[in-house]
């Protein structure tokens, strides 16, 4: 998930782009039809042609359940299209935990935490330069997701809280007792309520996809 | 529609090949152009030709309505929030695509898979 605009030369210039057909350590290479430029959609980072060098931004998104999307998304809308297939889409955490991470931030401070360690520790405090980060986890439908956890100039601490109803997953913050929603990361109850904490970065990958791109990346043990 | 499921079965191929093979120079923090650009050309080769994929650019949006018809509630979608639009993508739609030129709450966006 990348936003198209880019500084063109002082110039707000938005991009499109094509599948180039290439792929570099085992991912998938896009150019852009304004200036043909290479660039590695797991990074962002352009990679040949004019803009090399050049960073995209990456957004966040989640990863996770329709039933759960909606859920948090009421008014959502939806790719209205049909038609399934490719390789890739076959690829997701439910089947294969073990094989999983969540990678949180982006380009050579990006982190990788495991799903099998998110499996036993659910909610897990960290830093990810330069953010205090919790990465959250349902350890029955493998959905994960990384917050800031700074909101109003405080740093909060979570620890998984018990659910009033089976299938919300919540946490609570240590500093003021509220209730969070785990997945989206909202205070539902106490001093916070109603306030929402940061989404970051976070992309579900194989992890040893991930270590083609991030030789060098951090992983959380 | 068989075309299509060629060209996925032959990056499929490629993808699982190139794992074992692609070597190379680590890719590190700070590099010249230069070196970003020849650390590229060591690391990659063109497993189909380009466009091969059909990448969609602003397709058909609909309602939560029409994504119960479409999808399964277990089925896993990307989802992206901007500017209090929020939109979901089904993974198995974007394993034919792998990439979409979209616009989410007035945001130009790509969403890849």
């Amino acid at each position: 998930m990348h936003n198209r605009n880019i500084d063109l030369n002082g110039k707000k210039t938005t991009l499109e782009f094509g599948h180039e057909g290439v792929l570099y350590r085992q991912s998938f290479v896009m150019y852009d039809k304004q200036t043909d430029t290479k660039w590695n959609h797991s990074t962002g980072l352009a990679m040949s042609g004019k803009l090399t060098g050049m960073r995209l931004e990456i957004l966040p998104s989640w990863v996770v359940r329709w039933e759960r999307w909606k859920a948090m998304h009421p008014k959502t809308k939806v790719l209205a299209r049909d038609g399934r297939g490719g390789f890739m889409g076959t690829y997701v955490a439910d089947r294969h935990a073990n094989d999983f991470g969540l990678s949180v931030g982006q380009g050579p401070q990006a982190k990788l935490y495991p799903y099998d360690l998110l499996i036993k520790q659910e909610v897990v405090n960290d830093v990810v330069t330069p953010h205090a980060v919790v990465a959250v986890f349902d350890p029955i439908h493998k959905e994960a997701m990384a917050f800031s956890r700074k909101i109003d100039n405080q740093t909060l601490t979570f620890e998984p809280a018990k659910a009033k109803s089976p299938g919300t997953l919540l946490m609570r913050d240590r500093e003021t007792g509220s209730l969070w929603e785990r997945l989206s990361g909202k205070a539902i109850d106490g001093k916070l309520e109603g306030k929402s904490i940061l989404p970051l970065i976070s992309v579900p990958w194989l992890k040893e996809r991930w270590r083609q791109i991030y030789p060098e990346g951090l992983i959380y043990r | 529609m068989e075309r299509r499921l060629g060209v996925t079965a032959l990056f499929l191929l490629i993808h699982i090949l190139s794992g074992s093979w692609l070597g190379g120079s680590v890719p590190a923090q700070h590099r010249s152009r230069a070196d970003i650009e020849k650390e590229y050309l060591a690391n990659s080769m063109q497993a189909v030709p380009r466009d091969a994929f059909p990448v969609l650019t602003n397709p058909p949006v609909g309602s939560v309505a029409d994504g119960d018809k479409l999808f399964r509630p277990n089925e896993w979608v990307i989802g992206v929030a901007i500017n209090g639009e929020a939109r979901a993508y089904p993974v198995t739609v974007m394993g034919v695509h792998e990439l979409i030129n979209e616009t989410v709450g007035g945001q130009p966006i790509t969403v890849c898979w």
